[in-house]
């Protein structure tokens, strides 16, 4: 796993360990053991929790955002980027390098 | 107030929706059949909603509405993720699916009407995951022969449908032109190939591509 710091588009993120989604009506939220509290998911951020199966790298997630919604790609690594980090502050996902896969 | 065209024969928008619609905008019925050039170049700029019944002329009228610089939303009978990648490669605007409320509709109608994208946020994922997996898959082998290099970028894009077996009558709809413009591109690309067939030139490339592989496998 890497350490939080700033993400190379080459790294991937994996769910975490023991943590489960929970739909109801519609709404969706993370849940695990270690969580105070459910995570609530946007369509967004529903969306990238989809994509970090362990297989699909930070950058082909931004590229793919770029192409589909026609935006500037800072705009969207950036987007993306804190949606993550606060999945993975709130202990929700994992990294990995892609080099060590 | 901005003109909406609503092809729509087999009534997949609620009553409210059109209401709305009614109520808002400028709102044009059109039938099943009838083509979108005429409203085009009366028009100008228009946001469509279209019912996604014919899979080739949602596509077609989809590309012909992004040209003339108006959004479209398609309104699918069934949530299908390759359909919805598909449209949107072609210049579709928004995607509704029946599982959307009326106020979801609505939602997405007006963001298309603003030029914005708009997905159910229930595909959103499967759309993610489709595009990173159209962007994994390796460009076809190129072309060795030289002649090729010799085609116009819009004679590459007749000869790749010819190749997928369209006549001047598809790529003319695929292409958005007339069919008598198709016929001449057809004609420039055999003349450029050297060959007498549209079989002859798909054979060509075929043995290219081949030639191409295995010199790399060595």
């Amino acid at each position: 796993m890497i350490p939080a710091m700033k993400r190379s588009t080459t790294d991937v993120p994996v769910h975490a360990y023991g943590v489960r989604l929970l739909e109801r009506k519609g709404q969706h939220a993370l849940v695990a053991d270690h969580f105070a509290r459910p995570v609530a998911l946007d369509s967004m951020a529903l969306a990238l929790w989809e994509l970090c199966n362990g297989e699909t790298t930070l950058g082909e997630m931004v590229q793919a955002c770029v192409l589909l919604f026609d935006a500037p790609t800072a705009t969207v690594h950036g987007d993306i980027a804190v949606t993550l980090e606060a999945l993975t502050t709130g202990g929700a996902l994992g990294w990995r390098s892609a080099q060590h896969q | 107030m901005r003109t909406v065209l609503l092809r729509d024969d087999d009534r997949l928008l609620g009553t409210v929706t059109l209401a709305r619609i009614s109520a808002e905008h400028h709102l044009v019925h059109i039938r099943r059949g009838d083509p979108l050039s005429g409203h085009l170049a009366k028009a100008g700029p228009v946001v469509a909603v279209l019912a996604d019944t014919e899979t080739e002329t949602t596509v077609r009228d989809c590309k012909a509405i992004s040209a003339a610089g108006g959004h479209s939303l398609v309104v699918a009978g069934n949530a299908d993720g390759a359909r919805l990648l598909e449209l949107l490669t072609a210049g579709a605007t928004g995607y509704a699916v029946p599982a959307l409320d009326e106020t979801q509709l609505w939602a997405g109608l007006t963001t298309v009407l603003n030029g914005h994208i708009f997905v159910p946020p229930s595909m959103l994922g499967g759309l993610l995951h489709q595009q990173v997996q159209v962007e994994r898959t390796p460009p076809p082998a190129p072309i060795a022969d030289e002649r090729f290099a010799h085609l116009s970028h819009r004679e590459r894009e007749v000869f790749d449908l010819l190749a997928l077996g369209n006549d001047h009558h598809g790529i003319a709809q695929e292409l958005v032109i007339s069919p008598q413009t198709a016929r001449t591109h057809i004609q420039n690309v055999l003349g450029k190939l050297d060959v007498r067939s549209r079989l002859e030139a798909v054979a060509m490339v075929i043995n290219s591509r081949q030639l191409h592989v295995s010199s790399r496998g060595r």
